[in-house]
């Protein structure tokens, strides 16, 4: 098992250098640069701008500025911003933790609405209940994100007043005045994966439901519910799993959205501004966590397939 | 339009009494909040950001500040200046200004006097970090005493003072913090002489700040808040919501629209943009002027910014805003009818004619074309604008691009030859845009025209406003003779602004809570 792990650690470096690398060679291939959204500018310092250009080392070829990179890369420096001339490293971790935050509560929010809402739906095959759910399913995956964050935001921060429409809880005020703040954004980034899952887990559990195990249960004398949450679903979880582990790539993404609305502090937020700006060292930064958090996701969920399913071992 | 001249500013026993008037039922305390998009650094110098510059000019004091009615300096830091000589400025600084107090530069009650070294200090400093604005030739500044100083350019340069991206920008910074935090501790930890000291910084999360007890001035307010909500529909939502106070800028007609009309809401308008079609007169066929010239006889523009933009910005036959420090030209409009035949007839005797599939072309090349733009009010006036273009028989279209896509395919030649033209408008835009020398850095027109930029150079040599103005307006005029720039329209700037929030100034080169000017306060 831990062979395995550090195995798997291993073949991460070569994978995040090569992402690195097409990062790299993709945003300096791409149309806008820094310096001349700078000296667009109508008042801009010409000479000071060009200075910077140099200082920057944004004057070189780009695979020489790739090898400065990888050089500052080994040694944990992300580089400067070129616009808030502020470490990138630092930048990146004032706002992983709020992205984390964020992309884990979300995940919850979807497992927890879809899985209870999948189950019934099974169990109530072909009826209103199984219906709804799948309106649900269907309404929540068409749904543009950004569109359900505005309409809670204006439902629930400005027509109702229950929830803060912007930013980020502090704990010093406590742990509902810091949840209060987490639920529109998690409730609006969940809401696809939720619909998703509940889809799933619906069209699992039916799988599962006919098979010979689950049919000996019920002969048995088993309760429903037994049946359903111990015999059937303990089995119907890893597509879930899997999917879950899968799609946390598209929270990630979906954060980028989310946070920009709901004022979230996240590291999406950073990265679209970085964007924006053609702030290369902060994108390249952005980029790299994102894909080290999407690697290290797909690892527990590969490692929680061991613990959900006994069978499977890794050696 | 001729407004009496105040180059040379005094005490100004008018503004006394202007702020004598108004402070009878001002209150004193609260918090202002006001929302902002991204504010990752307070270095004063190192920013061209709206945020930023209004976050850190809570801190720090210029010498003087461009005044909220007419544009025109007012004195701040410096009680007075005048002109010794066409090239030398000589700034007389108030006295018994300190620095800010209680942090680790300055122990409580040690703060040290502003004086005529730290304005030579942050002048110095300015001219070689600042990469968004430039002071120009600038030869030499010194101290002649405790509060005097002098700045000497290598020709005379009345815009030093006109301008707001000049020395308005050039915030007094005091030598120790920067030399004691360095460069990139000073730009979380600023330290000036503003009315208000900062207590908590977190990049794009947390930025407040307290009133400075020992203003030369005395705040209204207790604290100001900025509130970090990047996009730009919730802000103003949040205003409504009563979550913040005051959105600094609002340039989106349609929200303007909306929220004229909301109860607790006030619109402050000031400035605006300059919003237009430009011409890369370099490349075919919009090098030949009978080109251009038919384009802009073929729309019908006074229609399109009609429909989609007034009340919330006027129709521009030039690129000299109404707000700035020249006149109006309104001789201009004549340069524009609208006269789709004539540019028909124009185009057919520069050789375009109608195609077999009804496009217009010349030695078998349509005469096709994409204007480049980005997001804002100009994609539905060019979108009028491109439908009537095809209706003639020209191949246009419109593409929609981020902005710094677009702002390099404009400096590197855009080679479409079309463009939608865009500035800020500030007082020297027709420099940047027009003038050779910024041929593709502003200047993406790529128009080097001798005698424009001879005028041009003429009238920043030229202190006597009436001169300045002649030849500035010369310069527009022929500018828009040669058709390099098709004017559109000017765009009007707002700050929306909750109804409790009383003397507030939309930010103009800084954001201006305590002059002699205003004094904002928080009533109920």
């Amino acid at each position: 098992m831990l062979a395995y792990l550090i195995r798997r650690l291993i073949a991460m470096v070569p994978v995040l250098l090569g992402i690195a690398f097409i990062t790299f060679a993709l945003i300096s291939f791409a149309p806008g640069d820094a310096i001349r959204l700078m000296l667009g500018s109508e008042s801009a310092n010409v000479e000071n701008v060009e200075r910077l250009r140099r200082e920057l080392g944004l004057d070189l070829p780009w695979y020489e500025q790739f090898a400065r990179y990888l050089g500052g890369l080994v040694q944990g420096d992300l580089g400067t911003s070129i616009t808030s001339r502020q470490p990138v490293a630092d930048q990146i971790w004032q706002r992983f933790p709020n992205t984390l935050v964020l992309t884990a509560a979300s995940l919850i929010v979807a497992l927890l609405i879809a899985v209870p809402l999948g189950v019934l739906a099974a169990a109530n095959h072909n009826r209103p209940a199984d219906y709804a759910a799948m309106g649900f399913a269907m309404v929540g995956v068409a749904m543009p994100n950004f569109w359900l964050g505005l309409l809670l935001l204006i439902l629930f921060g400005l027509e109702l007043r229950w929830l803060p429409i912007r930013g980020i809880g502090s704990l010093d005020d406590g742990l509902w005045q810091w949840a209060r703040h987490l639920i529109l954004p998690a409730v609006t980034l969940g809401t696809s994966l939720a619909a998703l899952l509940t889809r799933l887990t619906r069209n699992t559990m039916l799988d599962v439901l006919g098979e010979d195990y689950v049919r000996t249960a019920r002969s048995k004398g088993a309760r429903t519910r037994t049946v359903l949450y111990r015999h059937a679903l303990r089995n119907a979880l890893l597509p879930i799993v899997t999917t879950a582990g899968l799609q946390f790539g598209a929270l990630l993404g979906g954060a980028i959205i989310i946070e920009t609305i709901f004022s979230w502090p996240g590291l999406g937020l950073l990265s679209i501004n970085a964007i924006r700006q053609r702030d290369l060292p902060t994108m390249q930064g952005s980029v790299l966590v994102f894909a080290a958090c999407f690697m290290v996701v797909t690892l527990i969920t590969d490692l929680l397939y061991a613990a959900i399913n006994p069978r499977i071992r890794y050696g | 339009m001729i407004k009496a001249r105040r180059l040379l500013a005094t005490g100004g026993l008018a503004l006394v009494l202007a702020t004598s008037a108004v402070a009878v039922a001002q209150e004193r305390g609260g918090t202002l909040r006001i929302a902002y998009t991204s504010i990752t650094q307070l270095d004063p110098y190192k920013t061209a950001a709206n945020d930023e510059i209004n976050a850190s000019s809570l801190v720090f004091d210029s010498l003087f500040i461009i005044g909220k009615d007419d544009f025109q300096p007012v004195p701040h830091l410096a009680e007075s200046w005048e002109a010794i000589d066409d090239t030398t400025w000589e700034f007389h600084l108030r006295e018994g200004v300190t620095f800010q107090d209680g942090n680790e530069v300055f122990a409580e009650g040690e703060g040290r006097e502003v004086t005529a070294e730290d304005v030579v200090y942050s002048v110095n400093r300015f001219m070689e970090v600042s990469t968004a604005f430039t002071l120009g030739d600038v030869t030499n500044v010194e101290a002649i005493d405790r509060y005097t100083v002098r700045i000497t350019t290598a020709a005379p340069d009345p815009f030093l003072v006109t301008d707001v991206n000049r020395l308005t920008r050039v915030v007094i910074v005091p030598r120790e913090a920067v030399e004691q935090f360095g460069e990139e501790g000073f730009a979380r930890n600023p330290i000036g002489s503003g009315p208000f000291e900062l207590t908590s910084f977190t990049p794009d999360q947390s930025l407040s700040f307290e009133r400075n007890e020992d203003y030369w001035l005395d705040p209204h307010l207790d604290a100001v808040e900025f509130v970090f909500i990047p996009d730009p529909t919730v802000q103003t939502i949040s205003v409504e919501a009563g979550e913040v106070d005051i959105v600094p800028y609002l340039f989106n007609i349609d929200s303007v629209a909306q929220l004229q009309d909301t109860p607790g809401i006030e619109l402050y308008p000031r400035g605006g943009s300059y919003r237009g079609l430009g011409f890369n007169v370099t490349t075919p066929p919009f090098d030949e002027f009978e080109v251009r010239d038919a384009i802009a006889k073929a729309v019908n523009i006074d229609a399109a910014v009609a429909s989609v933009v007034e009340p919330f910005g006027h129709r521009a036959y030039g690129q000299v805003p109404p707000w700035v420090d020249f006149e109006q030209d309104p001789s201009l409009a004549e340069l524009w009818p609208y006269d789709p035949e004539a540019a028909l007839e124009q185009l057919a005797s520069a050789g375009f004619t109608p195609g077999a599939d009804g496009v217009l072309q010349r030695d078998g090349q349509p005469l096709s074309f994409a204007i480049k733009t980005i997001a804002g009010s100009q994609v539905r006036v060019l979108t009028i604008l491109v439908t009537q273009l095809q209706e003639l028989g020209i191949d246009a279209t419109l593409q929609q691009q981020d902005v710094s896509v677009w702002a390099e395919d404009l400096q590197t030649g855009n080679e479409t030859g079309v463009f939608f033209d865009y500035s800020f408008a500030g007082t020297t835009g027709l420099y940047s845009l027009f003038h050779g020398d910024n041929a593709g850095l502003t200047n993406t027109h790529f128009y080097d025209n001798d005698e424009v930029d001879a005028l041009l150079d003429e009238a920043s040599r030229t202190v006597e406003y009436e001169e300045r103005n002649r030849l500035w307006l010369e310069a527009q005029r022929l500018i828009m003779q040669d058709r390099a720039a098709l004017p559109l329209y000017f765009e009007f700037g707002y700050s929306v602004v909750s109804d409790r929030v009383h003397d507030w100034v939309v930010p103009w080169g800084g954001l201006h809570l305590v002059t002699i000017e205003n004094n904002v306060w928080i009533g109920e």
